[in-house]
């Protein structure tokens, strides 16, 4: 699957069954700082994607 | 693989937030509904003027918080505008004050803009440069004071923030950490002087505000402010974002924590009155208000 970040980097992972949450913190990212999406709609991160899915995270929390 | 789809505890619509405490996922109708009751929840809770200012940054809170007093403003008791402060930060506040007019735009909420320039004769940007001074800290100070500016020109008592439960929680850490126990108190109980303020989304999580914000077409990722410094409140919200995943609800009982500190300790600390200062005759903690020991200290030849 792959994965947009919100700097717009595209890294691709395999999703292994996992949630989006595991796959983010895997990525050092804080899933509760974010929103997902995926063909547009807002989906929970404990969604288990499909390899061929597109998934985008929406940072929601600035630092500072 | 097959997807394996998650739809809403309250009805079959598709789901677009799981609340972790409550182990419940929520389709957006449900999601709505549920930031919407929370606020007028909180509403009720307090005494509403005829006339409702908004602190309206632009960002994503004060335009959730817009949004969602838009929806139920036929249970308020009061009318709404939108307060807006310019601080004059090239770059950065020319798309959020752009955003703000839109939005209001689309609301059809009134909508009053206060500039830095106008108020204390230059932009923020003029005064922290070539400053040591955090600029974070000017800035809360003069954005303060002109926002009660505006809010007293329009005849606004009570101002709205779009503070959500999360900030909550890290001031309350925060304030623990720091060890001054005055600023729990801060801001407590009735002042003739400054305007009230009311917090209606301090039970409302950041990401069920984004997300309302985001369901209605509101969010727009505008750009960090150039002065947000990521020291003390970074490293706490940090904290607590790990805390809540491993533990569900400790944001807000970390909120709450202090709010109920505060309900049942605040009329009895003893807090410093206020004194005139001498130069503006606005009220302030000590003989020069922070205000005038700002624009003084940055210009030392200002009379």
């Amino acid at each position: 699957m792959k994965l947009m970040l919100p700097d717009q980097s595209v890294i691709e992972v395999s999703a292994e069954g996992r949630t989006i949450e595991t796959i983010l913190i895997s990525q050092g990212i804080d899933p509760l700082t974010t929103l997902i999406s995926r063909e547009d709609e807002i989906i929970p991160e404990d969604t288990i994607p499909d390899e061929e899915d597109v998934i985008r995270v929406i940072r929601i929390s600035h630092g500072g | 693989m097959a997807d394996k789809k998650i739809f809403c505890e309250k009805c079959d619509k598709p789901a677009v937030y799981f609340d972790r405490e409550r182990e419940i996922h929520l389709c957006r109708d449900h999601l709505k509904e549920s930031v919407e009751n929370e606020v007028r929840r909180y509403l009720k809770t307090v005494r509403l003027p005829e006339r409702l200012g908004v602190a309206f940054s632009g960002g994503k809170d004060s335009t959730a918080l817009l949004k969602v007093l838009s929806e139920i403003g036929r249970d308020l008791p009061c009318s709404i505008i939108a307060l807006t402060v310019d601080e004059g930060i090239e770059t950065y506040r020319q798309d959020t004050i752009r955003a703000a007019e839109e939005t209001c735009r689309i609301l059809g909420v009134p909508h009053y803009i206060i500039r830095f320039q106008d108020v204390f004769g230059h932009s923020l940007d003029h005064l922290v440069a070539g400053s040591d001074r955090n600029a974070c800290t000017i800035c809360g100070i003069l954005r303060r004071r002109a926002l009660e500016i505006l809010a007293r020109n329009h005849s606004v008592r009570v101002i709205a923030t779009g503070h959500n439960q999360d900030d909550h929680a890290q001031t309350a850490l925060m304030n623990a950490i720091s060890g001054d126990v005055r600023k729990v108190f801060s801001g407590m109980g009735e002042s003739s002087w400054y305007t009230r303020r009311i917090k209606p989304f301090a039970g409302v999580s950041e990401r069920e505000v984004t997300l309302y914000a985001l369901l209605f077409g509101l969010f727009r990722d505008l750009p960090e402010c150039p002065y947000a410094s990521s020291s003390l409140r970074g490293e706490v919200r940090a904290l607590l974002y790990r805390y809540e995943r491993n533990h569900p609800g400790s944001m807000r009982h970390a909120a709450r924590c202090e709010e109920e500190i505060r309900e049942r300790l605040g009329r009895i600390f003893e807090r410093d009155p206020y004194q005139t200062c001498v130069s503006c005759g606005w009220p302030g903690s000590g003989r020069v208000c922070q205000v005038c020991t700002i624009l003084t200290n940055e210009h030392p030849n200002r009379t």
